[in-house]
């Protein structure tokens, strides 16, 4: 399985892009988690190579605009240039998907109608096929890839992603603060990436929606996880990311990788 | 001596996959900082930290048109300034009245708290944005020495090109435009003209199609309207990693120089004193 970080970037970031990933599975799934804002999960991706227009499935997080307003590009990107692929199917909450059909009929890049289970554009083409999926529930994405969401504690609708191929986990925290919504669901998982917002304020941590990365060091500890990357870096950790690393081990013990734009990572 | 510095934020067509959306900084004699259209996403923010510019800077902002990749963008200008410094100036915004509609749709997706007629406040009840619509040809005084004002150009409804004059030296910005005899004559004379250009001449119908100049037009207008120097920008995947052919078919029409923005890109005009 290979993660693939187009966007590290907290939602004020001016040095990062904004959280978006690609996860490429043995099975041949592709998945898009998050999708940044404007272009930048596109020049990203293809400054690695990776064309998004063979990605079918975006796993949502939540509906703020740093995760999910690329999404009008990634879409317009597939329907002009990607063939006769079908629509781009977008997986999330019930709320999450809510503001993102807001958000789509008020940009009206491309979509122009957002009734029933599609957004279409002005010929009536179906561009994005809303998914909604309740907490907990298995979805089938591969052969041998599935997804569950789970609560995460952010805004309302806001989730986490577990992905599963082959006998190896991958877990999404999304935006969160602590929360063992998100230590159950990345029980025993090989890679869990966590966002992490600052450093020993946990009560700034907590009243912006976020976690410090020594929470997201404890959530890692508790779930016995593999391997931990944190992500979502505001400016001032991206040029020293260190600290957020060094709270997070006073917790955890096992290998902490700080996530960079493009960078990638293979598991298995 | 005086002089001016033109920053390229983003320099890529709609469709770009390896350049950001369109969004330029005038540095001005005056000291006044000007950017003109908001690529989308956070670029503008990223490339202006790459090249000195901070959102807290911008004095005013002057849209060319209602598309989502000029204008977008701006919500993170704004939340980035309000962010830094709580107690800044609202963003000021000029634009056709189209193009101020599409800068509330953006506001809304962007989910600024409260989008009114004239200016959006967010969460803490701040003013953040304001924005005021400017006729073709009205003259604005942006700074001590500082003057721009719009031209219709062909694009969609209410499409505009600016014209910037500040410490004697002049600067004409096309927006996205196919070739337009109005840019011509309001370029008349100045020092730098930036243009848009989707393609050369070998392609003009689906470029015109697309609403939008080939370089050779580029060329044409800047020919037309004596400007000294010309810059080409808006450039599509097909020409981001060799721009030759633009400029080639601009140098077919145009003798003064030529060259082709990239992200990051600065051009420096020294005053004529």
């Amino acid at each position: 399985m290979r993660i693939t970080f187009l966007g590290t970037g907290a939602g004020s970031s001016t040095l990062r892009a904004h959280t978006a990933m690609t996860l490429e599975c043995p099975d041949g799934t592709k998945l898009l988690l998050d999708a940044s804002s404007g272009n930048s999960a596109l020049r990203h991706a293809n400054a690695v190579g990776i064309n998004l227009r063979e990605f079918d499935d975006v796993l949502l997080s939540h509906d703020h605009p740093d995760h999910m307003a690329g999404i009008d590009l990634v879409e317009f990107d597939r329907a002009l240039f990607g063939g006769d692929c079908g629509p781009l199917r977008v997986h999330a909450s019930y709320e999450a998907l809510e503001g993102l059909k807001r958000h789509s009929i008020t940009t009206r890049l491309n979509i122009r109608d957002i009734s029933g289970d599609f957004g279409r554009n002005y010929e009536g083409r179906e561009l994005l096929h809303w998914k909604p999926v309740p907490p907990g529930h298995v979805i089938e994405l591969g052969t041998r890839t599935a997804a569950w969401r789970f609560p995460a504690d952010h805004i309302t609708g806001a989730s986490g992603w577990r992905v599963e191929c082959d006998g190896k986990a991958v877990v999404f925290s999304g935006d969160t603060r602590y929360s063992p919504e998100v230590v159950k669901a990345s029980e025993g998982a090989d890679l869990l990436i966590h966002e992490a917002f600052c450093v020993g304020d946990t009560v700034l941590a907590d009243a912006a929606g976020h976690c410090t990365g020594g929470e997201a060091g404890q959530v890692a500890a508790e779930a016995r996880v593999v391997n931990l990357v944190l992500t979502h870096l505001t400016d001032a950790y991206h040029a020293n990311p260190q600290p957020l690393a060094v709270e997070a081990a006073q917790h955890y013990t096992g290998p902490i990788t700080i996530a960079q734009d493009c960078q990638q990572v293979t598991l298995g | 001596m005086s002089s001016l510095e033109i920053i390229f934020l983003g320099t890529g067509a709609g469709m770009s996959t390896t350049r950001a959306h369109t969004a330029i900084v005038l540095r001005c004699p005056d000291g006044t900082t000007l950017l003109l259209d908001g690529s989308s996403g956070n670029s503008a923010l990223r490339n202006g930290e790459a090249t000195g510019v901070r959102a807290v800077d911008y004095d005013h902002v002057l849209l060319s048109h209602d598309h989502q990749d000029h204008l977008s963008g701006l919500m993170f200008v704004q939340g980035r300034r309000s962010h830094e410094t709580p107690e800044e100036d609202p963003l000021s915004i000029y634009g056709s009245s189209s193009a101020l509609a599409g800068l509330r749709k953006a506001a809304v997706a962007g989910r600024v708290a409260d989008v009114r007629e004239f200016s959006a406040y967010n969460h803490a009840g701040r003013q953040v944005l304001r924005w005021r619509e400017v006729p073709c040809g009205h003259k604005l005084e942006l700074g001590p020495d500082t003057v721009a004002w719009s031209f219709d150009v062909d694009h969609i409804p209410g499409s505009v090109g600016w014209r910037v004059e500040s410490g004697g030296l002049t600067v004409v910005f096309s927006g996205d435009t196919t070739y337009s005899r109005a840019l011509v004559q309001n370029a008349q004379g100045a020092d730098l003209l930036i243009h848009e250009a989707l393609g050369t001449d070998n392609d003009y119908e689906r470029v015109l199609g697309r609403q939008h100049s080939t370089s050779g037009d580029a060329a044409r207008a800047a020919a037309q309207a004596s400007v000294r120097e010309l810059v080409i920008t808006h450039i599509d995947n097909a020409f981001h990693e060799n721009p030759g052919p633009l400029a080639e078919d601009a140098a077919r029409h145009y003798n003064g120089p030529i060259s082709v923005a990239y992200d990051l890109y600065r051009v420096t005009l020294d005053g004529h004193g």
